[in-house]
């Protein structure tokens, strides 16, 4: 049905996605897996017509259709829903639904349409009632809404982009379980992207691991899930034993800095954190590690007071700021290294710093604080007068660190400091994280990549969905079969 | 106009005019500095910003006139009324609806812009009133210039290096130019984004209390004057690019010269029709302003 040969697409110098060749059968479901950034959503921007490959191509039913426009590639029967749902809010669901399958069938009939948009929704169980309201849906209903909105284009192929993201885990089941029927009813074949890897394993028929723009893997999904270099990407083989000695030597005798208990947060009514209970001992290094939504940005705005938790106690240093403003919870020691490091794009790094120890307490050690950052980081001495925005990623992280540490923290909070950076620029983050640690500074870091944070963690937690699942030190974690499951769904 | 008399009036006349163009986009670009301020940290317009100078303007009308304070008295008295001003019109209006759609926000501050008019009506009454003080001209030359013209330009040449020396070197002003760039995470620096707008809206004040000081000093006093510069401060923050202060910096030097060179040739309205004619011009050549607010 589906035949993509030597697909290629290069960002200027940089390949997203090389040299990928796949092919899918009619009445199949394919999952496509990999890290963030392995070029997952880059194949499906081709497939789908908003990208245009660098090279390569694309067998659909027999006809190339690489570099076509999306509408012409809807009309030819291959739908697609996006990771965020984006409906027309002012519609109802019905005419959402109805208007793709008008535009998504060429246009044929309004009839044609509405006969359509009332067999999607029916099929994934949102009402067909022509005046409810969009509003009301929750995370899981826009998840469906979404899908609904492709099946009324009437797709042979149905590429289904992060369809579980944002999701408890019940509604998790029920989203598997729903594409699966799809296939079964309908007979549509299904190219599934996911980052949540244990529920797609049980769904798909076969997977495909992609990491770096290529692909490592491809086979049932037992075997994939055994696969060495697959068990690499997602969790790293090379994490040294004893270290575990030593963290644990470490942890007996320190007093508690940070401590949450029965923390539920959200956003709305969307619930993201379930329950959580977290401590981290001073002088030690935790990391916190789950799949892409699990909740882990969520943890760390909770902590430094970006939202507020709707039941359960934060406690730092014994004090309790659960109540305690955000720009207040600075100056009882917690730095925010927040996610994709928002330095202020246009103040210089002297001003990004400056920024950084604007506390009353700080000031007062402005010249001392940009000495110790300026000797951590010798790179932001040299680039002290270029505006933020224009350095590299790797630096706009070193200025985050940076700026962080103006303020004299005991804990530092780094979410996903190797997001959306190059795989050599991330060994160098982590190589400035322990030096972080060597500093003697608290470090509590949120990340995806679980290799690379369980070398320089003590211990960590893993969340899933909202909830701890797992905890332990780095080398009980890396055996840890929860783990395993959590990333390959073994 | 016959060809000698256009080359008459060229050399001198044309002179006199680009510097009167000059000093005039002095007190214009210190309305405009304020006005994008406020935008480009709090993302609100002060419909309004014109008639907070307008009140400034009385003040230094009654304080003068009225009660015999010495001007130079007066004037820091005056703006730091406004700047009052500028604080309680963002915590009694804007604060309450920072989350409101922008439009709601134009509609309360436009609201503010009639409650202000009708107040000094009913107060003040629709006089013309000057401070009575009438400053000397300087001839140089051949060409005229009025002395109160060049006082307001330096005035408010040492103003905007105020501002932007407050703006560059101080922790607070950091924070002023930061929070404009990402608001969300300025609480995980420890800032309280409250207080900064708080200090934001009135440093906007005063920069209108500044203004109303120059201003009273050119023109009299009613309660409707802020409808002869308040317009045109808006034309020339557009033209710059909202929010951005040195694009509104050229522009309101460019309007000044539009504006004075056009009243050369012909009348003083002429040169206001031809900036309205360039403004609409240069909004389809560029609609973002001439130095689009990067973000």
């Amino acid at each position: 049905m589906l035949e993509v040969s030597g697909l290629v697409k290069r960002f200027g110098g940089f390949t997203a996605v090389n040299n990928v060749s796949f092919r899918v059968d009619q009445g199949e479901i394919l999952g496509l897996i990999g890290p963030n950034g392995s070029g997952k959503s880059t194949i499906f921007n081709m497939l789908s017509g908003t990208l245009a490959p660098t090279s390569g191509s694309i067998l659909f039913a027999g006809y190339e259709i690489a570099g076509l426009a999306p509408h012409r590639i809807i009309n030819g029967g291959i739908g697609r829903t996006f990771q965020i749902p984006r409906p027309f809010r002012r519609l109802s669901i019905f005419e959402n639904v109805a208007l793709a399958g008008f535009y998504g069938q060429g246009r044929h009939s309004r009839a044609k349409a509405e006969e359509a948009a009332e067999r999607a929704l029916a099929m994934v169980g949102l009402p067909t009632d022509r005046h409810a309201s969009v509003d009301g849906l929750g995370a899981a209903g826009l998840k469906k809404l979404e899908l609904a909105k492709a099946l009324a284009t009437s797709p042979k192929l149905l590429l289904a982009d992060e369809s579980l993201g944002g999701l408890d885990e019940a509604e998790m089941d029920q989203a598997a379980d729903m594409l699966r029927n799809i296939r079964d009813e309908l007979g549509i074949t299904i190219i599934w992207v996911e980052h949540i890897m244990g529920v797609l394993m049980r769904v798909v028929d076969r997977v495909m691991v992609l990491d770096h723009g290529e692909k490592i893997s491809e086979g049932l999904p037992s075997a994939v899930a055994g696969d060495p270099r697959v068990i690499e990407v997602y969790l790293g083989t090379d994490a040294e034993t004893t270290q575990a000695a030593a963290a644990e030597a470490r942890r007996r005798g320190r007093p508690m800095m940070l401590e949450l208990r029965g923390v539920n947060a959200g956003y709305g009514t969307f619930q993201a954190l379930f329950d959580v209970n977290l401590d981290v001992k001073a002088g030690e290094a935790v990391g916190v590690i789950g799949p892409n939504g699990a909740g882990k940005t969520t943890l760390m705005r909770v902590i430094s007071g970006l939202i507020r938790p709707s039941r359960g106690s934060i406690k730092m240093e014994g004090v309790d700021v659960v109540a305690t403003p955000a720009h207040k919870i600075v100056s009882l020691g917690i730095a925010h290294v927040p996610e994709n490091r928002r330095l202020f794009p246009q103040l210089t790094v002297d001003d990004n710093l400056k920024m950084g120890a604007f506390m009353k307490d700080a000031r007062g050690h402005y010249t001392e604080r940009l000495e110790v950052v300026f000797d951590l980081f010798p790179r932001l001495k040299e680039r002290r007068h270029q505006m933020a925005g224009t350095m590299s990623g790797g630096e706009q992280q070193m200025c985050a660190i940076g700026r962080a540490m103006m303020s004299n923290p005991k804990l530092l909070l780094l979410d996903e400091p190797s997001a959306g950076l190059a795989p050599v620029v991330v060994q160098q983050v982590f190589e400035l994280v322990k030096r972080i640690r060597a500093s003697g500074l608290t470090v509590l870091i949120v990340e995806q990549n679980v290799q690379q944070v369980l070398k320089v963690v003590d211990r960590a937690y893993l969340i899933e969905a909202g909830t701890i699942r797992a905890s332990g030190t780095s080398a009980e974690m890396l055996a840890s079969d929860t783990v395993k499951e959590a990333y390959l769904g073994v | 106009m016959g060809m000698q008399a256009f080359l008459d009036i060229f050399d001198i006349y044309l002179l006199e005019a680009v510097i009167n163009g000059i000093l005039l986009g002095g007190v214009l670009a210190l309305l405009a500095l304020g006005l994008n301020l406020i935008f480009g940290v709090i993302d609100v317009t002060w419909i309004c910003y014109a008639e907070l100078v307008m009140i400034g303007m009385y003040a230094m009308y009654f304080m003068v006139q009225y009660y015999g304070v010495s001007y130079f008295v007066s004037a820091p008295l005056t703006i730091l009324l406004v700047a009052v001003l500028g604080a309680a019109l963002h915590y009694l209006v804007i604060a309450p609806l920072l989350t409101a759609p922008p439009i709601n926000q134009l509609l309360a501050t436009g609201g503010v812009l009639f409650v202000l008019q009708s107040f000094a009506t009913v107060a003040f009454g629709i006089d013309f009133r000057n401070l009575g003080i009438r400053l000397p001209v300087l001839a140089f030359g051949d060409m005229n210039f009025s002395y109160a013209r060049l006082l307001s330009f330096v005035a408010a040449l040492v103003g905007m290096v105020a501002v932007y020396l407050f703006m560059t070197r101080t922790f607070t002003g950091t924070a002023i130019r930061a929070i404009s760039q990402d608001r969300q995470i300025m609480a995980l620096m420890g800032v309280d984004t409250k207080r900064i707008y708080l200090i934001t809206s009135a440093l906007g004040g005063a920069l209108a209390g500044l203004a109303a000081c120059l201003l009273v000093l050119q023109y009299d006093v009613h309660p409707f004057v802020g409808l002869s510069f308040g317009p045109i401060t808006f034309l020339i923050c557009v033209l710059g690019g909202l929010g951005n202060f040195i694009g509104g910096f050229i522009a309101a030097f460019l309007f000044a010269e539009i504006i004075s060179l056009g009243g050369l040739f012909s009348d003083l309205e002429w040169g206001y029709v031809l900036a309205f004619a360039f403004f609409i011009v240069m909004m389809f050549i560029r609609p973002a302003g001439l130095l689009a607010r990067r973000r």
